[in-house]
């Protein structure tokens, strides 16, 4: 009636430890992406962001890790053509004060560019894309 | 004179019986004891190479302060542990808190778990302050989901995760009455018991839980207590750090820097 490994660490079965810890991973990790894209990896290390990690934006990507070797490359998300950066930086009153927002109405309005096109979303905040 | 050498009388029998018993049961404890940790040993080697329960005290700590309420957590969640993606089932989750004065008047809303945003909010206008507080299974070290459950599908691991086993669980749903941070839910899918694993299949891989790895501003922190190099024991030590609802005893393994009386 006792199932097996029931009782092995505690009253529960030992191996659903192990059952529970097969499920595959979606997301990679950035060590992960910083095996192919380095130089990436390395300019937001050394930007003032350093904390958002690749799949912050570009979504889960541990199947294009899986993939890479194969030809049909599954490609993670590209954020560029959306109006990604709004997720984040968008103004919002219950947002902590010290984090940068932006009213992106007026800031696009006034420039009459998307934010990619000024900002380069890998390096420093401030500095301009070439 | 009558002999009474080969005679069974009550104080031999007693003195000759404790004799048996006690050398029974050691035999019998002695020949288990390597079986035992045979199965143990059985069920560790299915785990990832070379990881060790027992080695490990996992904790995390959320920093309200830098919280900016972008939701990436729930959604990574979602993708990650394949969560339901009909709207009211979540792992982890965002709430946004508006309190008025002293805490005369507190408004808390979740649109959607915070996975799409928060859109402006007209009832919160005017409000003296207004922050965002991401919520998550706390695995609390006294959890009340564990003592509840009948069949012992709930349960605590050796490494501070307190885990579902779906194979076991029979969707009694007291675990999720007993949670008093309302983090469990049952899974429309299974018809069991479903919450935060913390991504044991992650950390057990030595990557870092879904959430934690996504948030772009590091306001969720990951850690394991036992480990003199993780960075969350600068974290603890240098913050004021709370717990939620410390009162019930719970001991949670979720801290949280910058917490508000008035999230509960």
């Amino acid at each position: 009636m006792v199932p097996e490994s029931f009782g092995d660490f505690g009253h529960y079965r030992g191996n659903a430890l192990a059952e529970i810890a097969t499920h595959t991973p979606q997301f990679a990790g950035r060590q992960a992406c910083a095996e192919c894209h380095e130089e990436v990896v390395n300019a937001m290390a050394n930007a003032t962001r350093k904390v958002p990690g690749c799949e912050t934006c570009h979504g889960p990507s541990a199947t294009h890790v899986r993939l890479i070797d194969d030809e049909d490359v599954f490609p993670p998300w590209d954020p560029s053509p959306n109006q990604w950066c709004v997720t984040c930086h968008a103004t919002d009153p219950s947002r902590p004060e010290a984090f940068p927002q932006v009213d992106f109405n007026l800031h696009e309005k006034k420039s009459g560019k998307t934010c990619i096109q000024c900002h380069d979303p890998h390096k420093h905040r401030l500095e301009k894309k070439k | 004179m009558r002999k009474a050498v080969n005679k069974l009388t009550r104080r031999s029998f007693l003195k000759l019986a404790t004799r048996w018993i006690s050398a029974g049961t050691l035999l019998v404890t002695g020949l288990m004891a390597p079986l035992r940790s045979r199965a143990k040993d059985k069920a560790l080697a299915a785990l990832p190479k070379g990881y060790k329960p027992t080695a490990h005290e996992w904790c995390m700590s959320i920093d309200i302060e830098k919280c900016i309420g972008c939701g990436r957590c729930g959604v990574a969640c979602k993708a990650e542990n394949d969560v339901p993606k009909e709207p009211y089932f979540f792992r982890t989750w965002v709430e946004r808190y508006f309190v008025w004065g002293t805490g005369k008047k507190t408004l808390v809303d979740s649109p959607n778990g915070g996975i799409d945003g928060f859109p402006e909010n007209r009832d919160g206008r005017g409000a003296d302050k207004s922050f965002y507080v991401p919520k998550m299974c706390n695995h609390c070290e006294h959890s009340p989901c564990e003592q509840v459950c009948p069949v012992g599908a709930t349960f605590r691991s050796p490494d501070g995760v307190v885990l579902v086993d779906k194979d076991y669980c029979i969707g009694c749903r007291f675990c999720v009455q007993a949670c008093p941070y309302g983090c469990r839910f049952i899974n429309p899918e299974t018809m069991t018991a479903d919450k935060c694993t913390m991504c044991y299949h992650r950390i057990t891989k030595g990557l870092l839980p879904a959430c934690a790895e996504v948030c772009p501003t590091g306001a969720r922190m990951f850690g394991d207590l036992k480990d003199a190099k993780s960075p969350i024991h600068a974290f603890l030590a240098k913050n004021k750090v709370q717990v939620l609802k410390p009162h019930l005893r719970t001991h949670p393994r979720v801290f949280y820097a910058g917490l508000d009386k008035e999230v509960k």
